[in-house]
């Protein structure tokens, strides 16, 4: 029980991320969100606190959707 | 020592607001009233519950999916509240259940982290300051997010998942964390081209814990560790491979 409570928010919050990044309805794309999570990935690495590194996930998605990527 | 313990709760509090505006915005966009929102954080009380929900609605799932998703990745308060009852007094079923209301990530950490005499007060001033910070900071996303026109356009659909990713960090720092995750991306991905929305998440999950079973990594809880050696524990999503060991 406390492996099971331990462990499967780290599986489900990482299948999140992985979904609400690359999923759209039931097809997988590469597009403007990508961006913003490597960029908040590279924010967490760095020990960022969490409302910065919500704030460069949509800053630099936005960012790159302004750029034309959708 | 009511100034010491606001002192720690109010930082919180306003890191909470910020996350509470975002929940507010995104769980608009995602198709809940501004009304519906705030009273579901007023309900529910656990933001990566909340964001995981409306995450799976934005997505296209079902709200029973969502719900699911948002009950498994709060399983850890069970092991909270069995963290903190013991030191909470006997009292009326009323005021048990008002307590049990408080048990989330912050109260929990900051309860803990300190002398045994005082966790019940600072147990329950986190606990009202979450409640105030998160609720207020709902309502004024939710409200207000309308102002800003399509999500979209700010890139709000990738504060979810980067939102997610910091809310992983902590079990990216251990192995067996690492190897959850892994499987939990992996399987979600194979699965989304599928599967019905929401789904994939819900397997990822549980896929993890299977291939984990067959693996021999030590698990250490959150707040396993008795509150005389929390003193260094600054919030609930620490994870220190070596605190299971020091209890």
């Amino acid at each position: 029980m406390q492996r099971l409570t331990d462990l499967l928010p780290a599986a489900l919050l990482a299948a999140l991320v992985a979904t609400q990044t690359l999923a759209m309805e039931t097809s997988l794309v590469l597009d403007a969100r990508a961006v913003g999570v490597g960029a908040a990935a590279i924010a967490v690495w760095l020990r960022a606190p969490f409302a910065i590194v919500v704030l460069i996930g949509a800053g630099v998605t936005a960012l790159t959707r302004l750029l034309g990527w959708e | 020592m009511d100034g010491s313990v606001l002192a720690k709760a109010i930082p919180v509090g306003f890191a909470v607001a910020a996350y509470g505006v975002s929940y507010g915005v995104l769980a608009v966009a995602a198709g809940l009233s501004p009304l519906l929102a705030t009273v579901s954080s007023l309900l529910v009380l656990a933001g990566g519950s909340q964001f995981a929900f409306v995450g799976v609605l934005a997505a296209g799932g079902t709200p029973l999916m969502g719900a699911a998703s948002g009950l498994l990745l709060n399983l850890r308060f069970i092991a909270f509240g069995v963290a903190i009852a013991r030191h909470l007094p006997a009292g009326s079923l009323a005021r048990r259940a008002l307590d049990s209301y408080y048990v989330v990530d912050e109260p929990v950490a900051l309860a803990l982290s300190g002398p045994d005499h005082d966790v019940v007060r600072r147990f329950r001033i986190t606990g009202v300051t979450l409640v105030i910070a998160w609720v207020g900071a709902t309502a004024i996303g939710a409200y207000g997010g309308a102002l800003l026109g399509d999500p979209r356009t700010w890139g709000l659909d990738a504060a979810f998942p980067a939102g997610f990713l910091a809310l992983l960090a902590p079990w990216l720092r251990r192995r067996s964390g690492q190897v959850a995750a892994a499987i939990g991306v992996l399987v979600a991905i194979l699965l989304t081209p599928f599967a019905p929305p929401g789904v994939p998440v819900i397997a990822g999950g549980f896929g993890a814990l299977v291939a984990l079973r067959f693996t021999d990594t030590p698990a250490s809880l959150p707040i396993a560790a008795s509150s005389d050696d929390a003193g260094s524990q600054t919030s609930a999503y620490e994870h220190s491979p070596t605190r299971g060991g020091s209890s």
